[in-house]
């Protein structure tokens, strides 16, 4: 497996603040990656340094390439989603579509009709006339039309329904993903995304918290509901978390042996949410 | 460089002044001369009480290069106009609303796109304008004949060469001369536009306003002044129709049709105002370029 993204060492800040510290990670061929973080924790700086849209300091090899000096070599391979607002106003379906069409050399326009002959978007229509939803289903038309290697999401679905936001990642996940492509997403909403990742990037404070794939996690990590009377031989095995619900007490663990968890109560896989809340939490404190 | 066109493209729809605001004068022209409300008499020092038709030709020919210099002039001011405002807007108004994420993540080089609006601002606006004046000239002589045949004289006058050319001409001049002697204050322009943090009009007005004033207060002297004024209007010192043009009195007030064409251009040409004005522009245009491609966009 090749790594495409290649970060070591990255920092960057802004006066006092530190936006990132010192991160380090890497994201392999084929993956989809949630990097995942509160506000402010410095995904957006990651992302833009990937990017090439921000200065940094460190190593970062993006495709093989730099991406701070080679940015618009590297957006051959990658495409770029940030939330919505970022389609130009006052531009017309119809022009947006021939522009990209025209710079871009790995766009296939038929395949691009054929996502928006499914909307709703209409060819004369300009963007300011869309919908939100609209606008984010024009915007993935474009971006699933470009044969790139690596897709960068910024809260794609900030402001969209629960609905379209479903049908956003559905579209994704069953139209474009495939092993050759590669996702690197953020987003607030942790649990629409959780079941799409392979891996997870946890960040706060300009510092990588969490790295881990997924299924590291489902083996690593359990949630247990307590019974009343086992909370205290619970306690002895550390818990992360821990959090009262329904006549039981839901107790996060790490590493520990799965017969010796079943003794306590049922043994289930943590949500990313409450995985996020443990990590950053234990981080913190 | 069929992407070239493209992003020039791009360029006049979003901007749809560059061609709106000509039509519309265009347009009004029609209108005026449609309607029979040509009033050729009260341009310049002429005896409005002489009708037109009656003057000597050699006074006609010269009221008819002020009519044709002067279309030409409206429409070169007015684009002029549309010119400062599209370039200080043209690398600030995607940062503003965000859409300069979207510019860039498209393979296109910021040097590509800086280049593509500094050709709109400093070649098709001005080409925009060449034919608008031309056109201006051409309802203007069309619609003054037709009245002239109407009114039982001959219309020929309005296409008498040395006036319908010589309007033409001055309409080509300052095409192909605006060109090259607003190439720094464009780029300028651009730089400011891709700098300025919020509002790109102050930003860029404010420095040389803000020195000019200092330099007079602190040191009584106008320097940057007039330097200003040099680059914004030496442009027709170097033609030397600025002396024709600021003669004062008498029917002889423009002498479009004396002057040394050749000449006025070789004068223009060879300046070495011009040339450095260039090289800055080069200079202005490649910082320009630079902060486009290295502004942080993160927020």
């Amino acid at each position: 497996m090749t790594d495409l993204i290649v970060a070591q060492g990255l920092s960057k800040s802004y006066g006092a603040t530190r936006a990132l510290d010192d991160v380090s990670f890497r994201v392999g061929a084929g993956r989809i990656v949630g990097l995942i973080g509160p506000n402010g924790a410095g995904k957006t700086t990651a992302l833009k340094a990937v990017l090439g849209l921000a200065r940094f300091s460190g190593e970062l090899s993006v495709l093989g390439l730099d991406p701070y000096r080679k940015r618009h070599q590297l957006m051959q391979d990658v495409c770029f989603i940030a939330d919505v607002a970022v389609l130009p106003r006052w531009i017309r379906v119809r022009q947006l579509i021939d522009l990209v069409a025209a710079t871009h050399p790995k766009f296939r326009r038929d395949v691009c009709e054929q996502f928006l002959a499914r909307s709703d978007v209409k060819r004369e229509r300009r963007v300011k006339e869309l919908s939100k939803g609209m606008v984010t289903q024009l915007h993935l038309a474009l971006v699933m039309a470009i044969d790139a290697k690596l897709l960068v999401l910024d809260e794609p679905t900030l402001g969209l329904d629960i609905l379209m936001r479903k049908q956003f990642y559905e579209t994704l996940l069953n139209e474009y993903f495939d092993e050759q492509r590669t996702i690197l997403v953020t987003t607030h909403q942790v649990e629409e995304v959780e079941h799409i990742l392979t891996d997870l990037l946890f960040i706060d404070r300009g510092r990588i918290v969490l790295d881990a794939a997924m299924d590291e996690v489902q083996e690593n990590y359990a949630q247990v509901a307590v019974r009343p009377e086992q909370v205290t031989a619970a306690r002895a095995h550390m818990p992360l978390a821990e959090r009262q619900g329904l006549g039981r007490t839901h107790m996060l663990f790490r590493g520990v042996d799965r017969a010796d968890l079943e003794r306590l109560g049922e043994v289930g896989v943590p949500s990313v949410a409450d995985l996020f809340v443990a990590v950053i939490q234990g981080a913190r404190a | 460089m069929s992407r070239f066109i493209w992003l020039i493209r791009r360029e006049i729809w979003e901007h749809k002044a560059i061609w709106v605001a000509p039509a519309i004068v265009l347009a009004c022209l029609v209108l005026i001369v449609a309607t029979g409300n040509v009033h050729l008499g009260p341009i310049g020092a002429m005896d409005t009480s002489t009708p037109f038709g009656t003057l000597p030709q050699e006074k006609q020919i010269k009221l008819l290069l002020v009519v044709y210099g002067g279309l030409a002039l409206v429409v070169y001011m007015i684009m002029g106009i549309v010119a400062f405002f599209y370039a200080l807007d043209s690398l600030y108004a995607d940062r503003r609303d965000r859409s300069v994420l979207f510019w860039k993540s498209l393979p296109l080089s910021d040097a590509e796109t800086v280049l593509s609006k500094y050709s709109v601002a400093l070649i098709v606006i001005p080409l925009v304008a060449m034919i608008g004046a031309l056109l201006a000239q051409l309802v203007v002589a069309a619609g003054g004949a037709a009245m002239l045949e109407m009114a039982g004289m001959s219309g020929g006058i309005m296409w008498q060469p040395r006036a319908f050319l010589g309007g033409a001409t001055v309409a080509v001049l300052w095409c192909v001369t605006a060109i090259l002697w607003y190439a720094p204050i464009v780029a300028y322009l651009m730089l400011a536009s891709a700098w300025a943090p919020k509002g790109p009009f102050l930003w860029a007005v404010l420095p040389p306003v803000a020195i000019s004033v200092l330099e007079r207060v602190l040191f009584y002297t106008e320097h940057m002044g007039h330097f200003i004024t040099d680059r914004l209007f030496g442009l027709y010192r170097l033609l030397g129709s600025g002396d024709q043009l600021s003669e004062k009195g008498g029917p002889g007030v423009i002498r479009i049709s004396e002057i040394d064409l050749a000449g006025s251009l070789a004068n223009f040409y060879t300046s070495a105002e011009l040339w450095l004005g260039v090289a800055a522009a080069g200079v202005i245009l490649a910082a320009a370029m630079w902060v486009r491609r290295y502004r942080d966009e993160t927020n």
